[in-house]
């Protein structure tokens, strides 16, 4: 499970960092849209 | 249609600045500018009757009535990437209606051209979300070709992802 707390945190450290962000808030984006497409089915 | 940091952002990255990058096609577009009034913006570095000419050196705003701070950049098609762009553009369907937004795969090269961080964020974001969906072989022979190559390790595992494609498909763009 991703935190959402802690992807903020990382939003504002160095290069490096901001990119494994980019890589994290993909998942986290990922995840949702399941989560999105499984909500629409069951309405 | 739509370019830049925007696509970005309407692919889900969370993004400090949300100015909506708009690429047109060079031609008279007077009567559009003279719509802005009665659909509640206005054009913040020309008049209505010179923006024509001013989007052939520069940039225009465009901003909601009473606020400064732009919500529009529209620019004329110049280079042979914009008309690439503009001939490969993609439409985006919101129920009934449509945007057009830029190729993906050009929207990641161009970023990775201008090689900010912010840009490099954006092609990255743009490519982990989408990297199944994408022409590699584009993105790599746009690389390649306008020798930022080296900028292609910055996403992640393009090159990994790369490899396992067929020779013949590598080559087809």
């Amino acid at each position: 499970m991703i935190d959402l707390k802690e992807l903020k945190k990382m939003k504002k450290r160095n290069f490096e960092e901001r990119l494994k962000f980019v890589d994290l808030w993909c998942e986290y984006i990922k995840t949702r849209r399941i989560e999105y497409g499984a909500l629409n089915k069951q309405n | 249609m739509i370019v830049s940091g925007y696509i970005s952002i309407l692919f889900g990255r969370s993004r400090a600045t949300e100015d909506i990058d708009i690429l047109v096609e060079k031609k008279d577009l007077k009567s559009f500018f003279k719509t802005f009034d009665k659909k509640g913006y206005w054009l913040i570095n020309a008049e209505v009757d010179e923006a024509n000419e001013m989007l052939e050196e520069a940039t225009l705003g465009v901003a909601k009535k009473g606020r400064i701070i732009t919500n529009f950049k529209i620019k004329f098609a110049k280079t042979s990437i914009d008309e690439l762009a503009l001939k490969n553009r993609v439409e985006l369907c919101f129920g009934r209606r449509k945007l057009y937004i830029s190729l993906i795969e050009l929207q990641i090269f161009y970023k990775l051209l201008l090689g900010s961080e912010k840009d490099i964020e954006d092609a990255r974001h743009l490519f982990r979300l989408l990297v199944d969906y994408l022409d590699l072989s584009m993105i790599h022979n746009l690389a390649k070709d306008l020798k930022v190559e080296k900028r292609l390790k910055l996403l992640c595992d393009f090159h990994d992802r790369f490899k396992g494609i067929k020779e013949d498909e590598k080559k087809k763009f």
